[in-house]
């Protein structure tokens, strides 16, 4: 008993140990499990290749609503593909073939019916490096997808969204007074969140980051990976990073990716303390990769 | 090897820097508001000029480039964009780099084919037309390389944001390239400007206002030509007037496209 205590004891003395915003990070990641959770977008045997070189072999994955997602996997194990695949991204690259189903909300996005340029306007990416329109001001940068998309021109309407979409991206304290200058004046971690903002103002639903932060200081990154909790609430977020930790502290369920395979996807605190999988338990714990 | 290479260099600036301050010195004496603004005169009368030509020359680059920017500009981002293994872009690009080496004769003989030969008249149509004809190569490869310099990344930015492929190109890429495409349009007008063989028989010549583009216009290099070569000492003093008029033009366009669109790199801004 006394033994139980003094373990008990010493966890808590480890929990206090870490910042109360970690520690409600923790909570808030791990809570969310998947009984009842609504599914948004699902892979169903998803295989891809470039050229004659598969990159993917049969993966299935269900995506939770309103949940982040992430996907880890050392380099070159498809993680960016299969990311690319869910808003079609992948078949602009020449020679690339795919096969097998991805379904949006239960509707299969694959395939000549559909229109790939309708499904990226529902499914945004936000890519590694940060590629704010280099001619374009902060807000012309921010309502782009607007004018081009939708048409809209009424000044007051894109004003109106800008803010919106700079507040969300957690952008507009810095900005708000150099809303016209060039979009690519900001630092590294700013232009990423004028991405985000960018993607957020067209009215997506599902965020895909392809390794969002693997360019940035680790200032920049607490502060996107502190957006992420925020979005999370209104957004389905799908993640691929090759920071575990990363992983580890904004997700609610991990995949494990490696040579193509999808090798163990579950809850994140269960892949990372108790993985089924014994490639999974070698790559977490740092044997290879 | 330094001192050889500084030496040819300047071996090399020598014929250009003495070409500019000959003519500078001898047209000078009748460069003046008269010059640029009236009509030539009979030999020997006074208050002649060239005004009639000038305006012939923006005439014509006005014309040329109606003609040769939308097919240039069109078929250098056609090149960089669609273009990269179909054997249709192969033969756009052979013709261009054919067209750039055709002498400048010989497009104004097919333009005189095309539209004098129709129409039954010279015309300044048929002079920007040539022109235009000349323009094309040169803007559509500088198109072509500039656009082929927007990285990658912006493309599928955009293409990610649910912008359709073709508005992509209008709308970013293009933009993106701006700077390095108009250095390229600036460059090919400063090149057409100072063209002569073309328009010897499609634009003609004319010694008055041309009252349209159906008309034969006068234009600096022709109405220069048609002077030097002429026995009258006070055309030969015009002439050295229009050849610095026609100086001053073509380096003040290559100057500004230097001058303001400094470097690749910054074109891309």
């Amino acid at each position: 008993m006394a033994v139980e205590k003094t373990m008990e004891h010493q966890n808590e003395e480890k929990k206090a140990e870490k910042s109360p915003l970690e520690m409600k990070k923790m909570e808030v990641a791990h809570d969310a499990g998947t009984s009842g959770a609504k599914l948004k977008m699902e892979a169903k045997e998803v295989c891809a290749w470039f050229g004659d070189k598969q990159a993917l072999y049969s993966v299935n994955m269900d995506i939770n609503e309103k949940a982040v997602t992430a996907i880890i996997g050392p380099s070159g194990c498809g993680k960016s593909t299969l990311i690319r695949c869910f808003n079609r991204m992948h078949e602009t690259v020449p020679g690339s073939r795919f096969a097998g189903d991805i379904q949006l909300e239960g509707k299969s996005i694959i395939g000549n019916k559909m229109d790939p340029v309708e499904v990226r306007r529902r499914v945004g990416m936000v890519f590694q490096k940060p590629t704010p329109f280099p001619t374009l001001s902060i807000f012309e940068n921010v309502v782009v997808g607007l004018r081009l998309n939708s048409g809209i021109h009424d000044h007051k309407i894109l004003e109106q969204k800008v803010e919106w979409s700079l507040r969300k991206a957690a952008l507009w304290d810095e900005v708000k007074d150099n809303i016209h200058k060039p979009g690519a004046a900001l630092s590294g971690g700013q232009q990423q969140r004028l991405c985000i903002a960018r993607a957020l103002a067209v009215d997506l639903e599902v965020l895909l980051m392809d390794e969002p932060c693997s360019a940035l200081d680790p200032i920049s990154t607490s502060k996107i990976e502190e957006l992420i909790h925020e979005l999370r609430q209104n957004y389905t977020i799908i993640i691929v990073t090759h920071n575990m930790q990363q992983a580890a502290r904004v997700s609610q369920k991990t995949a494990f990716m490696l040579n193509g395979k999808l090798i163990e996807y579950d809850n994140t605190e269960k892949v990372f303390t108790n993985p089924s999988n014994k490639l999974t338990e070698d790559y977490i714990t740092g044997r290879f990769g | 090897m330094v001192f050889l290479c500084g030496a040819a260099s300047f071996v090399a600036m020598i014929p250009l820097v003495s070409l500019l301050l000959y003519v500078l010195l001898q047209g000078f004496k009748r460069l003046d508001w008269v010059f640029l603004t009236h009509l030539p005169t009979p030999v020997g009368v006074d208050g002649g000029g060239m005004g009639n030509a000038i305006l012939g020359t923006i005439t014509l680059i006005i014309i040329a480039s109606m003609v040769g920017l939308p097919i240039g500009v069109f078929a250098g981002v056609y090149l960089s964009e669609y273009g990269k293994k179909n054997i249709f872009a192969w033969w756009v690009r052979f013709t261009a780099d054919v067209l750039s080496g055709v002498p400048s004769i010989v497009t104004g003989i097919v333009a005189y084919t095309l539209i004098v030969k129709t129409t039954h008249h010279f015309s300044a149509l048929a002079g920007g037309v040539a022109l235009g004809f000349m323009m094309i190569p040169i803007v559509s490869r500088t198109t072509e390389e500039l656009v082929k310099l927007v990285p990658h990344s912006i493309r599928e930015a955009s293409w990610a944001l649910g912008v359709p492929r073709w508005r992509t190109i209008l709308s970013i890429v293009i933009r993106t390239a701006k700077n390095g495409i108009l250095t390229g349009i600036l460059l090919s007008i400063a090149r057409i400007a100072g063209e002569t063989a073309p328009l010897l028989f499609t634009s003609f010549n004319n010694q008055f206002w041309a009252k349209g583009i159906n008309e034969p216009t006068a234009s600096l290099t022709v109405q220069v030509f048609t002077y030097a070569i002429s026995p009258f000492q006070d055309w030969h003093d015009q002439a050295w007037s229009g050849a610095l008029a026609l100086l001053i033009l073509v380096l003040t366009i290559n100057l500004s496209a230097k001058v303001f669109f400094k470097n690749p790199r910054q074109l891309l801004r």
